[in-house]
């Protein structure tokens, strides 16, 4: 179970935090920020959707535009508030 | 009726207008005659003083008090006359209907407002089923209930509000309308009797009326009610479906004779085929009733054929899409009742054109909403994956930070600048590194016109806003005018980590495409001067997409100079100070560039 600023370790062994989820049509997003080993924020950002494949779960990129589009703005959006 | 409207405008604005003028007039007639009061009371106290006085300078200061005095008067008396003027031409108007008149005009004014804040909401609506940014309000109302779909419920709930005041100002207007612009009702009309009318032109027989069945009764009643409301200039009517009449129980309402006749009417058809049902017989009247002959009275699109029509079940019998077209049921014990449809269902209807188009709207918005929601649906159920999907990471370790506090902290501190990156698209470097590599190839590649630039798996580019393409474009336009001659031009070169200085009274954004269509902004945190900033990075616009460069990434600097070698023009810059990240400028407020880095004045 992924939850909100959990520190995920990924299969290209980096370390992410996810800043922001967003449950979506029976899926899960996740806008991940990479972190290093102090919990400092890094530049690489990822909005992924959460996939799981044979019962393991992972992240994947979203390949479809609409749908990036869509989940990003909800996401800035997001951000945004965050700041007010 | 727009004339009427212009006429109705041109009469509230002089009504206005005299109003003003009669207040104004008799502010300065009060204050005349305030003057007049004080200059009474210094008048008797100069003939008190000189009383006993006969000598020539008491004469005088008497004279001349009195002398104003009567110019004073004569001064109230002019305004006087004015004021009854303006009076007498006040009370020529009928303030009761300019009242109305008033309300009417900005009923429609609202009515107007009404059908631009739908559209409005239409808009808002299409731009978040193409996947467009949406407005903060409706991320709230999704973020307090953490499902899209409550987006769609919350336009659709608005829309419907909207349109529900739209209706009921629709009738008001209506309503007003009637008021303002039709001839009153006329007594005589309201007091036909309508179960026993005159005799019409043509002759009848005299057992006319007990000769018909009670269908054909409630369709002579429903005929002389539509002629009486004919007869009212009233044409309440509605053609459903192109024959069918159907008439709104608000006028039910005003006949109440024809209302109780018709309802004991019905009452009766459903005892007699109650009865014939039990005696499982035929309705004495079903063979009476053939579709020629209600034709010539009213046709109905819910009547079943006669067992003795010759058509079979479902063939098209009419021009009217109804008959004929429903499934005949056989009249085994008896006939349907002619109106299959209850007085009360008539409440359900809307009672003008107007209202099923509001009807409509609401039906075609809901429509598109639950279409785009079941769309994105479908796209988005999970695919039964076969294979790894490309790109796909598996999550190796989840834990719980160190220190859940400051990491929320941080995050909230670079919120701003996180979402201003996301807005440009996460990784932005391999994929310049694509575009760069596509602008060598194609520089080698005579063949090949356009450089390649796509979405990587892990890269997304970002498509420029139809209007920010505009706002680039306007904005080269004035490059080309009133911008350097070419030499010049080609010397700004923005360097990364440049210091650089603003315009007086520019604005600073929170996001470049705020800054680059000058939305939004707000006064710079730190002044616009006394303050280093640097470049912290560049958003350049190419061939209309926007790429954007961290000062900080040493690949940056190159691939940035290969898009503005090959016509790629710097649109915003994104401030750096001593306390982090500022914000974005447009590129039109920064005058200079530090030229001991390489940069020239702008």
């Amino acid at each position: 179970m992924i939850e909100l600023y959990d520190i995920l370790t990924l299969e290209n062994n980096k370390q992410y935090t996810v800043v922001k989820h967003l449950e979506f049509n029976n899926n899960d997003y996740y806008f991940l920020i990479e972190v290093d080993n102090d919990e400092e924020l890094l530049d690489e950002q990822m909005i992924v959707k959460k996939v799981e494949i044979d019962g393991e779960i992972g992240v994947s990129p979203i390949v479809d535009e609409e749908e990036f589009k869509l989940v990003k703005d909800l996401f800035i959006d997001m951000l945004y508030q965050e700041e007010e | 009726m727009q004339e009427k409207i212009e006429e109705i405008k041109v009469n509230v604005e002089q009504y206005k207008l005299l109003l003003s003028k009669k207040e104004e007039l008799e502010k300065e007639y009060g204050s005349w005659v305030e003057l007049y009061g004080e200059l009474t009371k210094e008048l008797s106290k100069v003939r008190e003083l000189y009383k006993n006085d006969n000598s020539e300078q008491a004469k005088l200061a008497l004279d001349a008090s009195l002398k104003e005095e009567k110019e004073y008067l004569e001064i109230i008396n002019e305004y006087g006359a004015r004021l009854k003027a303006i009076n007498d031409e006040f009370n020529t108007y009928d303030h009761e209907t300019l009242e109305n008149q008033r309300q009417y005009l900005a009923n429609i004014t609202r009515f107007k407002e009404l059908s631009k804040l739908m559209k409005e909401i239409e808009k808002r609506s299409k731009k978040i089923a193409n996947g467009a940014k949406i407005g903060t309000n409706c991320i709230k109302i999704a973020n307090a209930e953490g499902r899209d779909k409550n987006i769609h419920e919350y336009f659709a709930e608005e829309y419907r509000a909207l349109a529900a005041e739209k209706r009921e100002l629709a009738k008001t207007i209506r309503k007003q309308d009637r008021m303002l612009f039709t001839e009153p009702v006329k007594k005589e009309e309201e007091t036909i009797d309508v179960i026993n009318p005159p005799k019409p032109e043509v002759e009848y027989e005299e057992d006319y009326w007990e000769k018909l069945s009670p269908e054909e009764k409630i369709v002579e009643l429903e005929k002389r009610l539509e002629r009486m409301l004919q007869a009212r200039g009233k044409k309440r009517i509605i053609h459903y479906k192109g024959e069918s009449i159907r008439i709104s129980e608000h006028y039910y309402k005003q006949y109440p004779r024809i209302r109780s006749e018709i309802n004991k009417l019905k009452k009766e058809i459903e005892e007699r085929d109650n009865l014939a049902k039990d005696a499982n017989l035929t309705s004495p009247y079903v063979e009476e009733m053939t579709v020629t002959d209600l034709s010539s009275g009213r046709k109905n699109p819910f009547m079943d054929l006669p067992l003795n029509d010759p058509r079979q079940v479902g063939e098209i019998v009419d021009d009217n899409p109804f008959v004929g077209v429903a499934p005949v049921t056989p009249l085994t014990g008896g006939s349907k009742p002619m109106y299959d449809i209850s007085l009360d269902d008539f409440t359900k209807k809307e009672d003008s054109a107007e209202d099923r188009q509001f009807e409509l709207e609401n039906e075609e918005l809901l429509a598109m909403v639950n279409r785009h929601a079941s769309e994105v649906k479908k796209e988005e159920e999970p695919e039964v994956a076969t294979e790894k999907q490309k790109g796909f990471l598996k999550v190796l370790n989840i834990r719980k930070p160190k220190s859940l506090e400051k990491l929320k902290e941080k995050i909230k501190k670079a919120a701003c600048v996180i979402a201003a990156t996301v807005v440009v698209g996460v990784m932005a470097t391999p994929l310049v590194t694509t575009i760069v590599e596509s602008i060598n190839k194609s520089n080698n590649d005579a063949d090949l016109d356009e450089p390649n630039i796509g979405v990587s798996d892990t890269v997304v580019e970002e498509d420029i806003k139809s209007d920010l393409d505009v706002v680039i474009q306007e904005d080269d336009q004035q490059d080309v005018d009133t911008e350097t001659p070419q030499e010049e031009k080609e010397e700004a070169v923005f360097k990364l980590g440049d210091a650089f200085a603003l315009k007086e009274g520019v604005k600073i954004y929170n996001n470049m495409y705020d800054a680059i269509l000058g939305r939004n902004g707000l006064s710079p945190y730190f002044g616009t001067d006394g303050i280093e900033r640097q470049i912290g990075g560049v958003a350049v616009n190419y061939e209309g997409q926007l790429y954007f460069f961290y000062a900080n990434d040493p690949q940056s600097e190159e691939n940035m100079n290969m898009l503005l070698a090959n016509g790629g023009k710097v649109a915003s810059v994104l401030a750096m100070n001593e306390h982090g990240y500022e914000g974005f400028y447009n590129v039109n407020d920064i005058v200079s560039l530090s030229k001991d880095l390489g940069g020239v004045s702008r």
